[in-house]
């Protein structure tokens, strides 16, 4: 071969090469997709720890609306987000509630369960008591010990705090007593869980549930209690010693796109939703993947 | 003094009326602008008055919707509703009020349930009393009235509340009508506000303080601190028992702004007046003393001098007018310059002899009574000497006429340089010459002797001849006798000497004496 025909081949591949590597580059600079989810406020403080790795990994931008249930979020609004999904406008869901089959049939939802979340029994830090028996929690909340000293406390009068948050679902408070109606009549019924915690700190009688992912700030003297001796934890989900604790889901609609499909696998399975869960006592519902 | 009718005058006129309108109104307004300010203070006080009870009523409204506020604030609402059902600790109700409502501009609130039992402001136990004796704890509907209580007059609004169809109570919110609010007040309305209960000033905004002063209105004026107010009650409630808000204006105070108004005023008509003067003053300067230059250049022209008019600029129609009117005068100048020049010559030519340049006779006539009068004045004599040159018409007659000529003027020529520069020297006709000189006879003939010898000696030649010549010589004096006569006396007399001197034989001089007549 001579000289010349050397001389241009080189000059050939040199060109395809800078054609090919312009080409890639331009690839890897298209915009990551965002996905938008919105939901209740405990989900979202699970997916909101692991945002940067599944923003990472599964190269999508993800937008999570849900911080706190007093701004309208909401099992409700997370329904609605999901039934949003389209091509191009990936949404999803995230409840804590289980939904009835006609619930997921009417609204061709798609149900993605992620873990089991304790319920804490929450009571004023000022009140002696640590530990209350499982039926007289029960016992509490129906309004049929209504004062402290019942249950080895100070003579006062109990108040309770209720959110009665989505009161058709099974789960949740339902675990404490079955119907709204069962609950005492004389308590004080707020609208978002921060109220359920500021009630319980504002009353030294007070008592109520909140979600094992609630951060308590440092002004809110709120303490949990164990239940019948049993503490709010993973373990005592999985052994099913305590008795209280929601359900935490990812729900979607229709067709979903690969990013959605995969970050949703790695929630349910990734080891960094595990190490979250692990941080805040969640029993996940997915086994891992090797 | 300005003439009348004149511009200067016209302008000084208009001005001056101009000056005097300025100041009539200025002292028509003083006299008018107090009444009137007053009479419009009176409806002013009585709209302001009104303006204070609907921002009284909106005070009141707002407290409204501030206890409804906490009505309708179910958190809220709900932490009464276990507190007042569980008598559970109210500090958590207490903590919760705070950070819901701890930041409305209200003065004291009071939140009783049904049993009169205080949850919130249980040391306002006279706004407690107050609701409890009004039966508003058990009530159903909202209240406002007026109460005077630990912090004094208030304006108080209540809420009935409940929880779940539950009544709980009531809630009360106040808001003070204290310095502060008297403040507020005064700043919108502009007036001052005093306070009254039986009589007696219990707060007021006036500077000087009054508190605990007698405050008795009569046909709507009060007077404290010595300071007279004009005043309007501003209507708080129909409860006598009640302190008595009264709005009033300070007479003072609307005098002072009238004052400054009036000072203001004053001053502006002073400048105005001033501004005249200057206008005046100014038009005075550009119209009328050019107009006057003008005038009087004029009444100089018709009094037939023509004085030099310096041109000016030609901007306005003055100047124009002046510099056309120089021109004219300038021209009229010059005219009359030439004409004097020609009557000059013409008296000159009337008066001389062409031939000499020595005065004729018409001169002689017409200088003598002159010279006469003055000599006479000065106590001096006047001498005539008639001189005829002796044989010239032979001269003539053998030489001719011009050889004749140029010997007249040689022997004029040695006449003037033997008299004296006073001597008039005239040609009387001929080969006739008469001097007249200042002296008396013996000066004459001196003077009449020394042409004589001058001219004996000096003979006329030329070229072609010499011719020797003599003459004759009349001396007469004139007389003091002689009178306005003196002349023709003199002439008869000095041609009697001529006529002797002739007679004797020529080139002589002859003086005629009075009393020898001839010498």
């Amino acid at each position: 071969m001579s000289n010349v025909r050397l001389y241009w081949l080189s000059r050939f591949a040199g060109a395809c090469f800078v054609i090919l590597s312009a080409i890639a580059g331009a690839a890897e600079k298209a915009p990551a997709p965002t996905v938008t989810g919105a939901g209740e406020h405990f989900t979202w403080v699970l997916l909101d720890e692991i945002r940067p790795q599944l923003e990472r990994d599964q190269r999508l931008k993800l937008s999570l609306l849900g911080k706190d249930s007093m701004l309208g979020h909401g099992c409700n609004v997370g329904i609605k987000k999901a039934r949003e999904n389209r091509a191009g406008n990936e949404t999803f869901g995230f409840i804590c509630c289980p939904l009835a089959k006609e619930e997921v049939e009417a609204n061709g939802l798609t149900v993605h369960p992620i873990a089991l979340e304790p319920l804490l029994i929450i009571v004023n830090k000022s009140n002696p008591v640590q530990d209350i028996p499982i039926e007289k929690v029960r016992a509490i909340f129906r309004g049929e010990i209504r004062n402290w000293k019942e249950v080895g406390g100070e003579d006062r009068p109990i108040v309770v705090v209720l959110r009665p948050h989505c009161p058709q679902r099974p789960g949740h408070w339902k675990t404490i007593v079955p119907t709204l109606e069962q609950f005492r009549k004389d308590r004080i019924e707020v609208k978002a869980e921060v109220e359920v915690v500021q009630g319980v700190s504002d009353f030294a009688e007070g008592i109520g549930n909140i979600g094992s992912t609630w951060k308590f700030e440092p002004s809110q003297h709120v303490k949990a209690v164990t239940v019948s001796g049993v503490a709010p934890t993973a373990e005592n989900l999985r052994s099913k010693r305590y008795p209280f604790y929601q359900e935490q889901s990812i729900v979607t609609h229709g067709e979903l796109s690969a990013p959605l499909a995969n970050m949703i696998r790695e929630v349910q399975t990734g080891q960094d939703f595990r190490a979250v869960a692990k941080k805040y006592e969640l029993l996940p519902l997915t086994p891992t993947t090797p | 003094m300005i003439a009348p009718r004149t511009y200067r005058f016209r302008l000084v006129f208009y001005i001056g009326v101009l000056l005097l309108f300025l100041v009539t109104a200025l002292v028509l307004t003083y006299h008018s602008s107090n009444a009137l300010v007053l009479k419009e203070a009176e409806n002013n006080a009585a709209r302001l008055a009104q303006q204070i009870e609907g921002h009284l009523k909106i005070e009141a409204r707002d407290l409204a919707e501030r206890a409804k506020m906490m009505r309708d604030n179910t958190g809220f609402t709900g932490y009464l509703y276990i507190a007042i059902t569980l008598g559970t600790d109210p500090g958590a109700m207490r903590e919760l009020y705070q950070r819901q409502f701890g930041w409305l501009q209200i003065n004291r609130s009071v939140i009783l349930s049904r049993s009169g039992r205080a949850l919130i402001g249980a040391e306002h136990a006279d706004l407690r009393a107050a609701l409890i004796q009004r039966g508003l704890v058990k009530g159903a509907e909202e209240h406002q009235f007026y109460h005077e209580g630990q912090r004094g007059l208030e304006i108080v609004a209540t809420s009935p509340i409940s929880y779940r169809s539950q009544s709980l109570g009531v809630i009360a919110v106040t808001r003070t009508i204290d310095a502060a609010w008297m403040k507020v007040a005064r700043q919108m309305s502009g007036g001052q506000l005093f306070l009254v209960k039986d009589g007696r000033i219990v707060l007021n905004t006036t500077a000087e303080g009054g508190a605990g002063q007698d405050f008795k209105p009569s046909s709507d004026r009060v007077v404290v601190d010595g300071e007279s107010y004009l005043v309007r009650r501003v209507t708080i409630g129909g409860d006598a028992q009640l302190p008595q808000l009264w709005f009033a204006l300070s007479q003072q105070e609307l005098t002072a702004h009238l004052h400054m108004q009036r000072t203001r005023m004053l001053m502006l008509v002073l400048a105005g007046c001033l501004g005249g003067l200057i206008i005046g003053f100014m038009m005075l300067r550009n119209f009328n003393a050019p107009l006057s230059r003008l005038v009087k250049l004029t009444e100089e022209v018709g009094a037939g001098r023509l004085p030099e008019i310096p041109r000016g600029p030609s901007h306005d129609e003055i100047g124009y007018l002046t510099n056309r009117f120089s021109e004219m005068v300038t021209r009229l100048r010059e005219q009359q310059d030439e004409v004097k020049r020609a009557q000059t010559q013409l008296e000159h030519e009337a008066t001389t002899d062409s031939l000499t340049g020595f005065y004729n006779r018409r001169y002689l006539y017409n200088i003598f009574p002159k010279l006469w009068s003055e000599a006479m004045r000065n106590n001096k004599n006047q001498t005539l000497i008639i001189v005829d040159i002796d044989h010239f018409k032979k001269v003539n007659d053998r030489y001719g006429h011009q050889v004749g000529d140029r010997v007249l003027l040689h022997f004029a020529r040695v006449l003037r340089d033997n008299c004296r520069v006073s001597d008039f020297l005239f040609r009387l006709g001929g080969e006739e010459f008469l001097v007249l000189t200042s002296g008396d006879n013996e000066g004459g003939m001196h003077v009449a002797e020394k042409i004589r010898v001058a001219l004996e000696r000096d003979a006329y030649s030329d070229d072609e001849r010499s011719v020797p010549l003599t003459a004759s010589f009349g001396v007469a004096q004139a007389n003091t006798s002689d009178g306005v006569d003196g002349l023709s006396r003199m002439l008869q007399r000095a041609d009697q000497a001529l006529y002797a001197a002739k007679n004797g034989g020529r080139n002589r001089v002859v003086v005629w004496y009075p009393k020898r007549e001839i010498a």
